[in-house]
C-alpha cells in the first residue's frame, strides 16, 4: 500500500526522533532538490512536508526570497488569530523570524499543532555569519532547537539547506542543537519504483529497456535527473535507449561531481592491451566476477605498481571497460584551505557511494591523499583526520563488489601500509618495463588499436631496437610513423616510416637507477606468484647485476 | 447473483460491490470485523518462521467466502516489521470504514479524531496506526482481540467497579476467590496527577486528572485510549450508569460523558464545587454540592439529560451519597449526617456528629458508618439515625470506611489505618504509615488495600499485618483503589497505576 508511504530517511531520521521526543528541529541536507515519495506521488521536498503536516492547525513555510507562506488561507487565518496579527506579514528575515518565534512559543496553540518549514536555511543563518542581522538569525534558530519551552509545545520545525556545512554550526552543534538529517540519493529500489512510475506515466513512449534496467543504469542520479532523461527522450520522440541514458548520465554526473571526481569513459577493453599477460589474465577473471555479480569473491582493491610510462593507467581504464562499470578518477584533494580538502574528500566519498557500482582509479596515490606520515604535522590534524576517514571508507566491506579501487603507483612503498594490507587491497600486480616480446606486442596492439593501415607483419626488429622504451614511447613512435606515412602520401605505414620515427624519437629521459629501484619495490610488494611477470627472476638478476 | 460463494475477489472489489462503487459506506461493524479478521491473518503470518509481512493493500488482499486472506505475495513496498504492518492495517480499516484514503499526515499526527463512531473502535484504530511505534498494539493478535471486542457497539454486562467505593452501599468491598498475598505492578500510565478514584469497566480504567481531563485507559495494558478536557480541575470520582459517566468538577458542574463514543451528554452547573462522587440510582443521579458562604446540599439530576430534579440544602457536601434501600445518606460540613428520601429529597432524619463529615458513609445491613474531622466513628441505624456504637480514633478522618469480613477499616490524618469490629466498634488493629491516609481502603475478600499520602499502597490482612507494599509515587496517593477480580487501578500524583493481586 502506497497511501501511507514516506521516504525512509524521513521515517528513520525525522519522525522516529520526533515521536521519541528527542528533537523537534531538524536540518535536512543533501539530496534536497529531488523528488520524494509521499503517499502515491513523487513530489518536491517542501510539497511532501506540506502533505506530512497537513492536519496541523498552523503550517508556515518561510524562505528569505518569498517570505512567509501558507499551504492554504486557513493556516494563515489560524496564525493571525493565534498571534493577533493584522495587516501585511513581514518578509524580511529579522521580522519574519520574530513572527515564527512568537508562533513557536505561544500557549494559544495546543501542543503539536504547529509546523514550520524554513527553506534555504543557509541564506538565513550562513556558516561564518558575521553581520549582526545574520548573527541574530543564527541565535534564534539555535534557541528554537534548545529551548525546553518550545520543545514542550511539540512543534515540528524543518530547516532545509543543500549542505549542512553551509549553515552556521551553532544551529546544530551539541546535544540540544538541531538534528542533522542527510537525505541520500535514491537507492536501486527507490529508482526502480520511480522508473515503474515513469513507465506507467508515458505509455506512448517506446522503452528499449525495462524500468528495472533503467534503475540499474542510473546509479548515482537523483529522481529528477531520471525524469529529465525520460522527458528528453519523449521530447525528441526517440525511444528510451541505453546509450542515450549512459551518455546523459555521464553529462549529469560531470556537472555535479566534476570538481571532486573525473568521470572517465574508457574506449577500449582488455583486448586492446599489449603485453602484460600476467596482469590481463588476472584482471579478466576479476572483471568476469564483477559482471556475474559475484561480489563476495570480488577484491576490495587492486594496486598496479611499477615504473612510470608502463601503461598502468591505460590498463586500469581498459579493465573498467571490461567490467562494464562506470569509471571515475579520484582527484587529488589536498587543498590550501584547511577544511576545504576534508570536505571535498567527504563529498568525493559520498559521490562514490552514490555512483556504485563504480571503478575508482586513484592515480599516483602516493601523492594523492597525504599518505606518508611526515606530512601529517603542521596542518592541525587535517591529514590525520582525512587518513582515518579514508581508511574507514575503503575498509567498508559493504562496498565489496560495488566499489573497486585501483591504485596506480610507481612507489608502492609510499602508500600507507594499512591501505596496502589485504581487506583494503587484495590484488597487487607489478607492471614493469616491457621486455622485447612485450614491446613487440605493444607495437602490434597499438597499430590495431588506432586502426592504422600497415604493411609491417613482423615487429620483432623494432622491438629489439627499442630496449628501454616504455609502452607510451612505443605508442608515440607508432603514431609518429603514421604521420610520416601521411606526409609522404603513402596509403599504409611501412618499415621505413616506423624506422624513421624510432630514429627521431628521444625516449623519455630516465634515471636507470630510479627505474631499477621502482621495479624492485614492485617485485618485492607482490604477494602472488601468478601475478609476477614470467621473467621476474631474470629482471631481478639483471638489476642486481647493474647495482653490483 | 454475481456473489457466488467461494469465488475469490480482492478486498477492493469486495468493497466496491458492498458499497455500490463507494457511493455508500460499508457498515462500520462490518469494517471492524474485516479488520479483526485481517489482524488474525497478520498474526498468523507473523508467527511463521521467518515472519511474513504480507501486502496490506485493498487491491491485493483476497476475500474468500467473505473472509480476508493474507496468503499472497510479500509487500512490494516492504514493511520492515510487525509494527509497520499494524500501521498499514489501520489505514485499511479507515479506508473500509470511511471510504477515504489514509494519507501521509498519519505518519506525523496519527489517524484523524472521530473517524470511527465508538471510543473502542477509534482507540483500536489509534493503537494500530499510532505514529509512535511504542503506542501501537504490541502484536497483531492483541490488535485482533481489541478489534473483536470493539465490533459490538455497546459493551454488555454491568461494569465491575462502576463508582467510588464500588457500589451504591459504598462498602468498598469485593469477594476474593483465594486469599491475596502480594501485589504486582502491571502498568503505569503517566497521565498527570489523579486525585479522584478510577472506575473499571470490562475493558477500561477511567479517571479524571487533577487538571481536569478525563482519561480512558486500556485496563489490561494502561495504553491511553481516549482523553478529553472536562474542566479546570476535577477531584470528584466518576460514576457510570448504562453508558453515561457522571462526574463533578471544581468548576461546580456535573458532566455526563458517553463512554461509548466519548461525546458529552450533558453539563449542568450546581454550585461552586462538586467534589462529591455522583450516585446513579434508577434513572437519576445524586450528588453533593458545595457553595459559597458555607452553603451547599444534595442535588438529584435526570441521568440522561442532567436536568435538576430537586436540590436539598444541607450545608456543603463533600461526601458522596450512599444508598440504603430508598434512602440516601450524606455527610455535611455542618457536622451532621442527613438521610434523604431518594425520590422526593425530603429529610428523613439528621444526626449531628460534631465536626465536618467528608467521608462517605458505608452502609451495612441496617447501619451506616460515618466519620468526622475530629475522629469520631459512629454507626448510625439507617431507619432513624440513632447510634449503634461510637468509637473515637483521636484524629481527623477524611478516608471513607471499608466494611468487609466483620471489620471496619479506615484511615486517619495521623497516618494510621484503623481496624475495628464492624458490630461493636471495638479496636482490632492499628497500622502506622508515613503520611496522612486520605484515600479509602478497599477489601478483596478479607485482605485490605489502602494507599497513604506517603506514596505507598499497602496490603493488610485482617490482623493488620502488612503483607506487601508497593511504592507508587514519591508525591503521594490520595486516590482510592478500584477493584475487579485480581485487577486493581489507583491514581497517584504521577498518573494511574494498574496492579494485580496475587495469592
Amino acid at each position: 500500500m502506497r497511501w501511507l508511504q514516506v521516504p525512509s530517511w524521513l521515517a528513520a531520521g525525522v519522525l522516529e526522533r520526533y515521536h521519541a521526543g528527542a528533537s523537534h528541529l531538524f536540518l535536512l541536507h543533501g539530496n534536497v532538490r529531488d523528488l520524494h515519495p509521499f503517499g502515491e506521488a513523487w513530489v518536491p521536498l517542501v510539497e511532501g512536508l506540506k502533505r506530512l503536516t497537513r492536519r496541523r492547525d498552523i503550517v508556515v513555510t518561510y524562505d528569505v526570497s518569498s517570505g512567509l507562506a501558507f499551504p492554504d488561507p486557513q493556516h494563515e487565518k489560524a496564525l493571525r488569530k493565534a498571534l493577533g496579527l493584522k495587516g501585511l506579514l513581514p518578509a524580511d528575515p529579522a521580522r519574519a523570524l520574530v513572527v515564527l518565534d512568537a508562533l513557536l512559543t505561544t500557549k494559544r496553540c495546543p501542543p503539536g499543532s504547529v509546523a514550520v518549514v524554513v527553506d534555504y536555511a543557509h541564506a538565513l543563518a550562513p556558516a561564518g555569519a558575521t553581520g549582526s542581522a545574520e548573527r541574530q538569525n543564527v541565535t534564534t534558530l539555535a534557541r528554537w532547537a534548545s529551548d525546553p519551552r518550545i520543545a514542550a509545545r511539540r512543534p515540528l520545525v524543518i530547516l532545509i539547506a543543500p549542505s549542512a556545512q553551509d549553515v552556521s554550526d551553532e544551529v546544530y552543534a551539541g546535544a540540544s542543537g538541531a538534528e542533522v538529517v542527510a537525505i541520500p540519493r535514491p537507492d536501486l529500489d527507490a529508482r526502480a519504483e520511480f522508473a515503474r512510475h515513469l513507465r506507467a506515466e508515458s505509455p506512448e513512449m517506446a522503452w528499449e529497456l525495462s524500468p528495472e534496467e533503467l534503475a540499474l543504469e542510473t546509479g548515482g542520479l537523483a529522481l529528477v535527473q531520471m525524469e529529465d532523461i525520460v522527458q528528453r527522450s519523449r521530447g525528441a520522440g526517440a525511444p528510451l535507449g541505453r546509450t542515450a541514458i549512459v551518455q546523459r548520465k555521464v553529462d549529469l554526473l560531470r556537472e555535479e561531481y566534476g570538481d571532486v571526481l573525473e568521470i572517465l569513459q574508457p574506449k577500449h577493453d582488455l583486448s586492446a592491451v599489449g603485453g602484460l599477460e600476467h596482469a590481463t589474465r588476472e584482471l579478466k577473471e576479476v572483471a568476469e566476477l564483477m559482471r556475474r555479480g559475484q561480489f563476495a569473491a570480488a577484491p576490495m582493491g587492486i594496486i598496479l605498481m611499477g615504473p612510470p610510462g608502463t601503461g598502468k593507467s591505460y590498463l586500469a581504464e581498459c579493465f573498467a571497460r571490461e567490467c562494464g562499470m562506470l569509471c571515475v578518477r579520484f582527484r587529488p584533494l589536498r587543498q590550501m584551505y584547511v577544511g576545504q580538502s576534508e570536505r571535498n574528500q567527504e563529498k568525493a566519498f559520498a559521490a562514490i557511494r552514490a555512483l556504485a557500482p563504480v571503478v575508482v582509479m586513484v592515480d599516483e596515490s602516493d601523492q594523492a591523499e597525504g599518505s606518508s606520515r611526515d606530512q601529517g604535522s603542521g596542518d592541525s590534524g587535517v591529514t590525520e583526520r582525512m587518513r582515518a576517514s579514508a581508511f574507514s571508507f575503503w575498509g567498508d566491506s559493504s562496498l565489496r563488489g560495488r566499489v573497486l579501487r585501483i591504485d596506480i603507483t610507481n612507489r608502492v612503498d609510499l602508500i600507507d601500509a594499512a591501505m596496502r594490507r589485504s581487506g583494503r587491497t587484495d590484488i597487487k600486480i607489478p607492471i614493469l618495463m616491457p621486455d622485447e616480446e612485450a614491446r613487440r606486442q605493444i607495437f602490434q596492439v597499438t597499430v590495431r588499436k588506432h586502426g592504422l593501415p600497415t604493411a609491417i607483419t613482423d615487429f620483432t626488429p623494432f622491438a629489439r631496437r627499442t630496449a628501454g622504451y616504455t609502452g607510451s614511447d612505443i605508442e608515440l613512435a607508432v603514431t609518429t610513423a603514421w604521420r610520416f606515412a601521411l606526409q609522404g602520401g603513402a596509403p599504409a605505414m611501412t618499415e621505413t616510416h616506423l624506422s624513421a620515427a624510432i630514429d627521431d624519437l628521444i625516449p623519455t629521459a630516465r634515471d636507470q637507477r630510479t627505474i631499477d629501484r621502482m621495479t624492485l619495490i614492485a617485485l618485492d610488494e607482490c604477494r602472488n606468484k601468478r601475478l609476477l611477470p614470467p621473467n621476474a627472476d631474470a629482471i631481478r638478476k639483471e638489476i642486481e647485476g647493474r647495482m653490483g | 447473483m454475481g456473489n457466488a460463494v467461494g469465488a475469490p475477489e480482492t478486498l477492493e472489489d469486495h468493497l466496491r460491490r458492498a458499497t455500490r462503487n463507494f457511493s455508500a459506506r460499508l457498515p462500520e461493524e462490518r469494517a471492524v470485523t474485516l479488520a479483526a479478521e485481517l489482524a488474525r491473518e497478520l498474526a498468523r503470518a507473523h508467527a511463521e518462521s521467518p515472519p511474513r509481512h504480507p501486502d496490506l493493500d485493498p487491491a491485493t488482499v483476497v476475500i474468500v467466502d467473505g473472509h480476508p486472506r493474507l496468503d499472497g505475495a510479500a509487500s512490494e513496498t516492504p514493511a520492515p516489521d510487525a509494527a509497520e504492518d499494524l500501521f498499514r492495517l489501520g489505514g485499511v480499516l479507515y479506508f473500509m470504514a470511511t471510504g477515504e484514503r489514509p494519507d501521509v499526515s498519519w505518519r506525523l499526527d496519527g489517524p484523524p479524531a472521530g473517524a470511527l463512531s465508538t471510543l473502542a473502535r477509534q482507540a483500536a484504530l489509534i493503537a494500530l496506526s499510532a505514529p509512535r511505534t511504542g503506542d501501537r498494539f504490541a502484536s497483531a493478535s492483541q490488535a485482533a482481540s481489541s478489534l473483536e471486542a470493539a465490533v459490538a457497539p455497546v459493551p454488555t454486562g454491568a461494569p465491575p467497579w462502576p463508582m467510588f467505593r464500588g457500589d451504591a452501599s459504598r462498602r468498598g468491598a469485593r469477594p476474593a476467590t483465594a486469599p491475596v498475598a502480594s501485589l504486582l505492578v502491571a502498568w503505569e500510565s503517566r497521565v498527570g496527577a489523579v486525585t479522584a478514584s478510577p472506575i473499571l469497566t470490562s475493558s477500561l480504567a477511567i479517571a479524571p486528572t487533577a487538571d481536569g481531563r478525563l482519561v480512558f485507559l486500556d485496563r489490561a495494558s494502561g495504553r491511553r485510549v481516549h482523553e478529553m478536557r472536562l474542566a479546570s480541575a476535577v477531584e470528584s470520582s466518576p460514576a457510570l450508569s448504562d453508558r453515561v459517566l457522571h462526574v463533578g468538577t471544581d468548576d461546580g458542574e456535573v458532566v455526563g460523558v458517553d463512554v461509548v463514543d466519548g461525546t458529552e451528554r450533558y453539563r449542568v452547573r450546581l454550585g461552586r464545587l462538586v467534589r462529591s462522587s455522583p450516585l446513579p440510582w434508577q434513572d437519576r443521579v445524586f450528588v453533593g454540592t458545595v457553595d459559597d458562604k458555607g452553603a451547599g446540599g444534595v442535588a438529584s439530576l435526570d441521568a440522561a439529560k442532567g436536568k435538576l430534579l430537586w436540590m436539598r440544602k444541607t450545608g456543603p457536601v463533600f461526601s458522596s451519597p450512599a444508598l440504603a434501600g430508598d434512602t440516601i445518606l450524606v455527610g455535611s460540613d455542618d457536622g451532621s449526617v442527613y438521610a434523604l428520601d431518594a425520590a422526593k429529597g425530603t429529610v428523613s432524619w439528621a444526626e449531628r456528629l460534631g465536626a465536618k463529615v467528608r467521608a462517605t458513609l458505608a452502609v451495612a445491613e441496617d447501619v451506616a458508618i460515618a466519620a468526622d474531622f475530629e475522629g469520631r466513628l459512629v454507626a448510625l441505624r439507617v431507619k432513624d439515625g440513632t447510634r449503634a456504637w461510637t468509637a473515637d480514633l483521636g484524629h481527623a478522618v477524611y478516608s471513607s470506611p471499608c466494611l468487609a469480613g466483620g471489620l471496619c477499616v479506615v484511615g486517619c490524618h495521623e497516618g494510621h489505618v484503623h481496624g475495628l469490629d464492624g458490630r461493636t466498634g471495638a479496636p482490632r488493629f492499628q497500622v502506622q504509615t508515613r503520611g496522612p491516609v486520605i484515600g479509602s481502603p478497599v477489601a478483596a475478600g478479607e485482605r485490605f488495600l489502602v494507599a497513604s499520602t506517603d506514596g505507598t499502597l499497602y496490603l493488610l490482612d485482617a490482623e493488620g499485618r502488612v503483607l506487601h507494599q508497593v511504592s507508587l509515587s514519591s508525591q503521594g496517593v490520595q486516590s482510592s483503589p478500584a477493584l475487579d477480580g485480581d485487577a486493581v487501578a489507583v491514581g497517584s500524583a504521577e498518573g494511574l497505576h494498574g496492579l494485580r493481586l496475587t495469592p
